[in-house]
């Protein structure tokens, strides 16, 4: 089992993280991700390139996603057993917040 | 091919590391009246070309280590930002308009408290190499005959330490004011 402070710092997981980590389950390069991301959320969510770097700079240092290979000078980066685990779990969670939104939230959300 | 000296403009201007979206709100209306900026000669030495009024956005990252600039390059290259030079460390980029959404290259403020760490890393080893050690040294040395090389070693290191610590100041202001946002 991996430290325990990774999930503590990851979960729950900010929305950025979590469209980052989603988009790398399969090999990426940094600007493909700002485009997966922006694709799947119909333009809701942009991610700009200064903050795209750090992001993944942080999370390969903390072995959350590694580098699949490099092609073009673009590195390519993918989840590692833990990073899949993180996601596993938040989706576990978000999937929970959004049934008992349904269940309790008395039909608030169709209005 | 040397140009017009009509067609080009040469402004003095100084920012503090707080106040970097200033500088790009200032560069983003330069390039909106048509004045594009070309390169820094000189640290506060902007020059700027004449041309058509642009909706340009520029962003400025923070960055000591070329080496580091150089891991990005290609990711803001993909993401269609134009490097448009360098001052004091200060990276500038520019970026057209697609809509009426001002491109960004920091969108959390975490990597934009980042930035502002960098800058302190960097600031604080100015306040040790040219600050402080200068003001130990002109302390500690007792001898004779050295008043003047005392002098200014004190002159030079009190000055550097205290504009370091007034900018060091102003820059954690602005990390705390980002902090807050949250």
């Amino acid at each position: 089992m991996q430290d325990k402070n990774v999930y503590k710092a990851y979960l729950p997981m900010t929305e950025s993280t979590y469209y980052i980590l989603l988009s790398l389950t399969e090999p990426r390069h940094g600007y493909s991700i700002m485009q997966h991301v922006e694709r799947i959320t119909e333009g809701r969510l942009k991610i700009g390139p200064g903050t795209m770097y750090g992001v993944l700079s942080k999370m390969e240092n903390e072995k959350v996603i590694r580098i699949a290979g490099e092609e073009d000078k673009r590195k390519y980066y993918e989840l590692t057993e833990v990073g899949r685990e993180l996601v596993g779990l938040e989706i576990q969670r978000l999937s929970e917040l959004y049934r008992n939104g349904l269940k309790y939230g008395g039909g608030l959300n169709e209005k | 091919m040397k140009n017009n000296s009509n067609d080009a403009k040469v402004i003095f201007r100084l920012f503090g590391p707080w106040q970097d979206e200033q500088e790009e709100i200032w560069l983003t209306k330069m390039a909106s009246e048509g004045y594009h900026f070309v390169k820094c000669t000189k640290p506060g030495w902007y020059t700027f070309i004449k041309g058509e009024s642009k909706k340009v956005k520029y962003c400025l990252d923070y960055q000591a280590s070329a080496s580091e600039r150089e891991k990005y390059r290609q990711l803001f290259d993909d993401a269609g930002w134009e490097y448009a030079g360098e001052m004091n460390n200060w990276h500038y980029y520019r970026k057209e308009y697609e809509g009426t959404e001002a491109p960004e290259i920091f969108t959390d403020n975490e990597s934009k408290i980042q930035k502002y760490k960098r800058v302190l890393m960097f600031f604080s080893l100015l306040l040790l190499s040219l600050g402080v050690l200068p003001l130990s040294i002109s302390l500690l040395v007792r001898s004779e005959g050295l008043d003047f090389l005392r002098g200014f070693l004190m002159g030079m290191g009190s000055g550097i330490t205290l504009i370091m610590v007034l900018t060091m100041s102003a820059t954690l202001g602005r990390i705390n004011q980002l902090k807050s946002r949250y």
